[in-house]
């Protein structure tokens, strides 16, 4: 037995340490794990950040972590410290809080010795230079050490001895380490880019600042015990820290905290009291059979599993919501609880739909539930706030996103690095954009630049291997973590960069992974638009309504829905939601459901929605594979369609273990991990194929499993989405000026710009207003149950202030002059002149624009008298109609005149074209020439590089498909025009109308001088050639254009 | 620049070069003197005084043309107005239908009538007001501030400005055609009634050139570092030679002598009609440029004002890249880790604030490692002896190994370890192994004092 020593590396810094370490905390976990290391030291700078990957990785390789950060005190040596037990990582967690708080938004951690005094006899401490180390023996005694490392610049040997003789002298023991930054030597060049992007450098520039050798990864320990051969003393002490850190995170007793002013050990019984009350005003006329049976199961779970009081948080929080009028309804997986449904925390009715409580809560799995609430998103701040001041900053705290680096930054950061130029990095990233099957030399050539370029090579490959390292945390967009002790002794509590805000570390899958619950206070704009409307009715007369006040089921909404006018309504207003609608027909509640989830990747890259509706419509017979598979896909005519049924398939088909089901959910929710999920696809399809099931029906049940990761809906989901889905379609079919007024009070949100919410509310019978001086307020407001008075606030360029403000000093006759207007800035008088808001008080537009553009005196009350009046406007010349449409879009977005495309149907008629009316009539496979604004662009990544396009003229719309060849040929006229004609054959199915285009043509010079950008407002907020990624939470994956 | 490409990917882009279009503006400027004696430059044209001088080409018409024609023959693209006012030709030359517009004597007000706001060379804001106001020809704009009342109003909206430029365009206001011409303040300058090619000519010139250069240094207490010699040849190219000195100098003859070795190498092609001679770069007079950083009190006693006559002659005779100095550059690979730079070049920005490596680096690094053969442990053993120049070294003491990797993105380098050594008398020598058991081999790489 001549082995060498037992060897644990207690300096592993991971790129938790961001732009530092090159590694992932499980690479290190894994290569410590193979190289036989006994233990792995994890220890980022002044970050608890990468602790939870590092632990879940090496309870997984069965290795120990000691768990630790570096830390830099000001009146010492630097310093790696590990905790020994609770009360040290309490106090660890706590320290490293007070000094990034006190360092404040520059970054890094101000701490003296003094701070961490509370480690003492907690935590091993080792000083990382030889200095101050009497006065670290003297504070930590027999628990502070000297970290040796070599650094392999030619005085490694001098050093070593130099060091552990400062040791010796101050009467600590010496460390042998590697100070690793990365797991193994090829990553030396990815550390070296780390440095240029944290210096800013490029790797030409960057000189010393770059590493000189490769040696700063994990060794093994035959390696280590050769390099410190001179220092046997400092390899052997390794065994001892180890041994004193006992620590682990599966310690951390994370305790879901009782409601303030809450008797201790009663909220199991309050919540049965609050659901039994819930339940009886839900069901006046008595709890069906079926939920009271679902609810007493649901709540012997809960008391089993001990979540009452998570439950009791949520309901506070909603009754505070409700309380100040704020809208709100559970979203995810939580609709799955009947409980929660009589705590009013979601709205879906258990009685109506058959759910999965299983999918939300499970006794089963050890993992927490997760409860998702929507609210207002104007007003949500309030609710954070609210969840701060009733549990105090002690305990209650944001949950982190880690921003990691994606294809495109990844590729950014390194171009930079390696000294490419902006444009080479241009065209590069614009390249690989959306492919995930790499880059062939045809790629890099086509992007005009040389594949045999070596820096290109590295370019690439590096980018590669940075792709998916964090980057840096940011706040959770709404995620909740509330402790009942103090959450900075769970995790280092840290300030965000929005004010009144503070984050813990953790993303939520450490926090999965460490069973410490979240609530998820996130923001939706439709509640804010559902909310205004409802004001808005109750305004001009009408009902006053909630949510549950809308009547369900009403025909007529359905009847509008068949015939695809949906836009402004929630989640199917979509251009594919849109040819969807008029196919599936929906009928009742629960098709609103399978129209929510059926038109998303993964029932489209699935192949699952033309089965689904071929069998809808008879077409196709109704079978099921099997009878087990008749009870999970019945109610979809045997078509999986939602998430909950792609895991029971897993289960009844391929004979997964529910907690397998559940791992496969969670490998797909997290598509980093690829390999994890093709390992389960071939288990799943395998399974399946043993089972008796055909293989392909085995793969496309995967395919639609993997296309779940990234936008799958469970059905719960879909169903609490449908719910406002059927709300916003009510308030659009029964108060169509309220309902655009809202949307348009709620701005920016949905798919379409002002002009076309404007113009469908027209349609559907409502007068429109222009913006006014003396009759608008900020918001749109109704004259009328049927007529809407556009706000100030579609005045580009007019400040909130001040649109506010000229509403409220309105005196009673209204304004007479701009003169009055004084307390405005000359900013905003020309903004209204702009608009033509001045036309009440009789000035036109011109006259007003020369009225505002010259500074006006405030008259002084006493002189009022005295001041001359105002000079009359000089003649102007009168603005054509043409020319004041321009203006209106360019200043209002929209215009009430006319539509720009009807001024101009002489001229377009002379080249042929005919209005988007005529697509209605026109008979399949006819050739027809259009032309209009474009509305929309859009290139789904569903439909192999097809692009759609809208457009728009003064009798209806035309959808454009333009097939890739065609795009190429008219690059510059999709990408860049404004005005647009098309010549193409019409495609006819059913009410579904589209123009394969042949050819198009740019017309914008017709639009006159203002064209260039006037009419840019009209260009909906989906559009992806103007906002790229543009809302991605409503959007199908799309590839980018650029 | 991304949206642009996206819709012509075979779009070929350049940087713009304002201080490359300055140069060709100038340089047109001095070539267009042959139109006119007085040659003004504007933003992006020239501007010619046609007075006593259009008449010499046989009128007007013909003199734009003519201009026009000859800068398409040197490959420009000009367009030439021709009017009463600077104003009036200013448009013409930029609104006017054809590429030479002529507005005749006293026609500037209708001529101009037509043309939008912007030919009155009103700033973009004001343009865009007008536009605005429905003002979009310029005959709008001189009815609108007929009226008394409406001129006060547009001046308190848009300032003077553009009832400023109508009276200039209409001669109304007075505009002087500005002739100076942003020049270098030190310059001097001579052009020549006949074109000169012969070198004994040119160096006349420069004589005289310098002599006048000099003396505006001198009296502005400054001293050139970088001066340039511009020959504009009739044919509108123009012949240069720069040269720079290590310290400031302004004597004429120096100067002289520095340019004229170069001047048989100048091309004067079909013959030089101006001279100019640029103070590029000029200091003052007093400041020292410490160039050679020679530690004071040298054994020599050498100032770096006695050796920089030397240098600058070594320099312009040798060329700039045969006298060199060392300047660190940051590279772990100790051959890179300096780089020759002349001497009288500044160090390379990219170099500036570089500094040298901290290990112990040898006096005298050898210009290319020498294989050796050396008796070593491994994986990472200093030698015990090895051989050089078939003389055998045993080893007495070693320090290292120092690791040094080679510089991935330059390409595969393998690593290497380098040791500082001694042999049994006293010597000391810089030595690496390279590659790994099987492919290892030895060299010397330099040696300690």
């Amino acid at each position: 037995m001549n082995g060498p020593p037992p060897y644990a590396e207690l300096g592993v810094t991971t790129n938790f340490s961001f732009l530092r370490g090159a590694s992932h905390p499980e690479e290190f976990v894994r290569q410590a794990q193979a190289l036989g290391h006994a233990a792995i030291g994890v220890a980022d700078r002044a970050s608890f950040a990468g602790v939870v990957r590092a632990h879940v990785a090496a309870k997984a390789a069965g290795i120990k972590l000691l768990v630790g950060a570096r830390l830099d005190p000001a009146d010492g040596p630097p310093l790696r410290v590990f905790v020994k037990d609770k009360t040290g990582y309490a106090a660890l967690s706590r320290a490293i809080s007070l000094g990034r708080r006190r360092a404040g938004h520059g970054g890094g951690c101000a701490l003296t010795l003094d701070d961490l005094d509370a480690l003492r006899g907690r935590a091993i401490v080792l000083a990382l230079a030889p200095r101050g180390l009497g006065a670290l023996h003297a504070r930590f005694d027999g628990d502070a050490f000297l970290a040796l490392a070599r650094s392999f610049d030619g005085r490694d040997d001098d050093r070593l001895a130099e060091w552990a003789d400062a040791a010796r002298r101050a009467g600590i023991g010496a460390v042998a380490t590697n100070d690793a930054l990365y797991h193994a030597p090829e990553r030396r060049a990815l550390h070296d880019v780390l440095t240029c992007v944290r210096e800013g450098t490029t790797i030409d520039r960057a000189g010393y600042r770059l590493a000189a050798n490769a040696e700063r990864h994990l060794k093994p320990p035959e390696e280590m015990a050769r390099l410190f051969r001179r220092h046997p003393d400092a390899l052997a002490r390794i065994a001892g820290i180890v041994e004193a850190c006992a620590f682990s995170m599966e310690e951390l007793r994370y305790a879901y905290p009782e409601l303030p002013g809450a008797e201790p050990g009663s909220s199991q019984a309050t919540l049965v009291r609050l659901t039994e009350e819930g339940a009886r005003a839900r069901y006046p006329g008595g709890v069906p059979a079926k939920v009271r049976a679902q609810i007493d199961h649901e709540l012997r779970t809960i008391a089993q599993l001990g979540y009452a009081p998570y439950f009791l948080t949520v309901h506070d929080i909603v009754v505070f919501a409700r309380g100040r009028g704020i809208l709100c309804q559970g979203r995810g997986s939580a609709a799955n609880s009947a409980v929660c449904y009589c705590l009013g925390i979601t709205a879906v009715d258990p009685a109506r739909l058959d759910l999965l409580f299983e999918r939300f809560v499970s006794a089963a799995r050890d993992e927490p539930p997760d409860i998702d609430v929507d609210f207002e998103h104007e007003r949500r701040e309030e609710v954070i706030q609210f969840v701060y001041a009733r549990y105090g900053r002690e305990r209650a705290g944001l949950a982190a996103t880690v921003i990691s680096y994606r294809t495109r930054s990844a590729l950014r950061d390194v171009g930079k690095a390696l000294g490419l130029s902006a444009d080479a990095i241009q065209s590069l990233s614009g390249t690989v954009w959306g492919r995930s099957d790499g880059l062939t030399d045809g790629h890099i050539r086509e992007a005009g630049l040389d594949p045999d370029e070596p820096r290109l090579r590295l370019t690439l490959d590096l980018a590669r291997q940075l792709k998916g390292f964090p980057r840096h945390l940011s706040q959770h967009v709404g995620g909740f973590v509330i402790a009942r002790g103090r959450l900075d002794e769970l995790c280092p509590v840290v300030d965000a960069a929005m004010d009144a805000r503070t984050i813990v570390e953790w993303d939520k899958d450490d926090l999965d992974a460490l069973g410490i619950l979240k609530i998820d206070v996130l923001a939706l704009g439709m509640l804010t638009c559902i909310r205004k409307a409802f004001a808005l009715i109750e305004s001009a007369g009408g009902p006053a309504l909630d949510l549950d006040a809308v009547p369900a089921e009403d025909p007529a909404v359905y009847e509008m829905l068949c015939a695809a006018d949906s836009i402004g309504v929630f989640q199917i207003e979509s251009r594919a939601q849109m040819s969807m609608l008029p196919r599936l027909r929906p009928r009742n509640f629960y098709d609103l459901v399978i129209e929510v989830a059926i038109v998303r990747p993964g029932p489209i890259q699935g192949d699952m929605v033309h089965p689904y509706l071929r069998r809808r419509d008879g077409r196709e017979a109704v079978v099921f594979p099997s009878p087990e598979l008749e009870a999970v896909l019945g109610k979809t005519l045997g078509v999986p369609l939602f998430q909950e049924q792609a895991m029971k398939i897993a289960i009844v088909a391929a004979g997964f273990t529910p907690v397998e089901a559940d791992a496969l959910r969670r490998a797909m929710a997290t598509f980093k991990k690829n390999g994890l999920v093709h390992r389960f696809g071939d288990k799943l399809i395998e399974g399946m194929v043993a089972r008796g099931y055909a293989r392909d029906f085995a793969e496309r049940c995967f395919r639609q499993i993997e296309g779940f990761g990234t936008y799958g809906f469970p059905e719960s989901h879909a169903a609490s989405f449908a719910l406002l889905v059927y709300v916003s379609a009510w308030l659009k079919r029964h108060h169509p000026a309220a309902f655009a007024g809202a949307l348009l009070n709620s701005q920016p949100m949905g798919f379409y710009a002002p002009a076309q919410i404007v113009r469908d509310a027209a349609e559907h019978g409502v007068r429109v207003h222009p913006p006014c001086v003396n009759a608008s307020d900020w918001d749109c407001t109704l004259e009328g149950p049927t007529a809407l008075r556009l706000g100030l606030r579609q005045i580009k360029g007019l400040s909130a202030a001040g649109g506010r403000a000229l509403a409220a000093r309105r005196p009673k006759g209204g304004w007479r002059d701009p003169a009055e207007m004084a307390f405005l800035d000359k900013g905003d008088l020309e903004a209204l002149a702009k608009a033509d808001a001045f036309a009440g008080t009789g000035l036109a537009r011109r006259p007003a624009l020369w009225r505002t553009m010259a500074r006006l005196a405030a008259p002084l009350p006493l002189f009022a008298a005295l001041t001359p009046a105002p000079e009359p406007p000089p003649p102007l010349p009168e603005l054509g109609l043409g020319e004041a449409v321009a203006l209106d879009y360019s200043h209002l977005r929209l215009s009430l005149k006319a539509h720009p495309v009807g001024l101009l149907r002489a001229a377009l008629g002379r080249t042929g074209v005919e209005p988007c009316a005529a697509l209605t009539t026109a008979s399949d496979g006819t050739a027809i020439k259009v032309a209009g604004l474009v509305l929309v662009r859009q290139r789904p990544g569903t439909a192999s590089g097809v692009i759609f396009m809208t457009l728009e003229d003064e009798t209806g719309i035309a959808n454009l498909v333009v097939w890739p060849k065609i795009f190429e040929r008219h690059r510059a006229v999709v990408l860049g025009s404004r005005l647009v004609a098309a010549r193409g054959a019409v495609q006819r199915e059913g009410k579904v109308i589209h123009v394969i285009v042949r050819t198009l043509e740019p017309h914008d010079a017709l639009l006159g001088p203002l064209a260039s950008g006037a009419f840019d407002g009209a260009i909906a907020r989906a559009d992806e050639v103007r906002r790229p990624g543009a809302d991605a939470r409503l959007l199908p994956a799309s590839r980018d254009f650029h | 620049m991304a949206e642009a490409r996206a819709r012509r990917p075979d779009l070929i882009a350049s940087p713009h070069d304002p201080a490359g279009d300055a140069r060709t503006l100038e340089s047109l400027a001095l070539w267009a003197q042959r139109w006119s004696p007085a040659v003004a430059r504007d933003a992006d044209g020239l501007r010619l005084d046609a007075r006593g001088t259009a008449h010499l080409f046989g009128g007007e018409t013909a003199w734009l043309d003519a201009i026009v024609g000859a800068f398409a023959r040197l490959g420009f693209a000009a367009r030439a107005g021709i009017a009463d006012t600077i104003g009036a030709a200013w448009a013409a030359a930029r609104f006017g239908r054809a590429a030479a517009t002529r507005i005749a004597p006293g026609d500037a007000r209708a001529a101009l009538a037509d043309y939008p706001p912007e030919a009155l060379r009103l700033p973009a804001s004001a343009c865009a007001a007008l536009e605005r106001l429905g003002i979009r020809r310029v005959g709008d704009l001189d009815a609108l501030i007929h009226d008394a009342g409406s001129r006060r109003g547009l001046a308190a909206r848009l300032g003077p400005e553009p009832y400023e430029r109508l009276r200039q365009a209409y001669g109304e206001a007075p505009e002087p055609l500005d002739p100076d011409l942003p020049a270098p303040a030190l310059r001097a300058r001579l052009d020549f009634a006949e074109p000169i090619s012969a070198p004994a000519d040119i160096e006349r010139a420069l004589a005289h050139l310098a002599t006048e250069l000099c003396a505006t240094l001198e009296a502005g207490e400054l001293g050139l570092r970088r001066a340039r010699l511009v020959c504009a040849r009739v044919d509108g190219t123009a012949a240069h030679l720069a040269l720079g000195t290590s310290l400031p100098m302004r004597d004429p003859k120096a100067l002289v002598r520095l340019f004229a070795e170069h001047l048989p190498k100048l091309d004067p092609g079909f013959g030089i009609d101006a001279c100019l001679l640029d103070a590029e770069i000029a200091d003052p007079w007093r400041a020292r440029q410490n160039l050679l950083a020679l530690p004071d009190g040298d054994a020599a006693g050498l100032r770096p004002e006695d050796l920089a006559p030397l240098i600058d002659r070594l320099t312009n005779r040798l060329g700039a890249a045969s006298v060199v100095r060392l300047v660190p550059r940051e590279s772990h690979i100790p051959e890179r880790a300096q780089i020759r730079v002349p001497a009288l070049a500044p160090v390379p920005e990219s170099l500036r604030g570089a500094r040298t490596v901290q290990a112990p680096r040898p006096l005298r690094l050898l210009p290319h490692p020498e294989p050796i053969e050396a008796l070593a442990e491994l994986p990472d053993g200093a030698p015990r002896r090895f051989r050089w120049r078939k003389r055998l070294h045993e080893v007495a003491a070693a320090r290292g190994p120092e690791r040094v990797e080679g510089e991935w993105w330059r390409g595969a380098e393998s690593a290497r370890d380098y040791f500082a050594v001694e042999d049994g008398d006293g010597r000391r020598f810089w030595v690496y192994r390279e590659g790994a058991a099987g492919g290892l081999r030895w060299f010397l790489h330099g040696l300690f004092a």
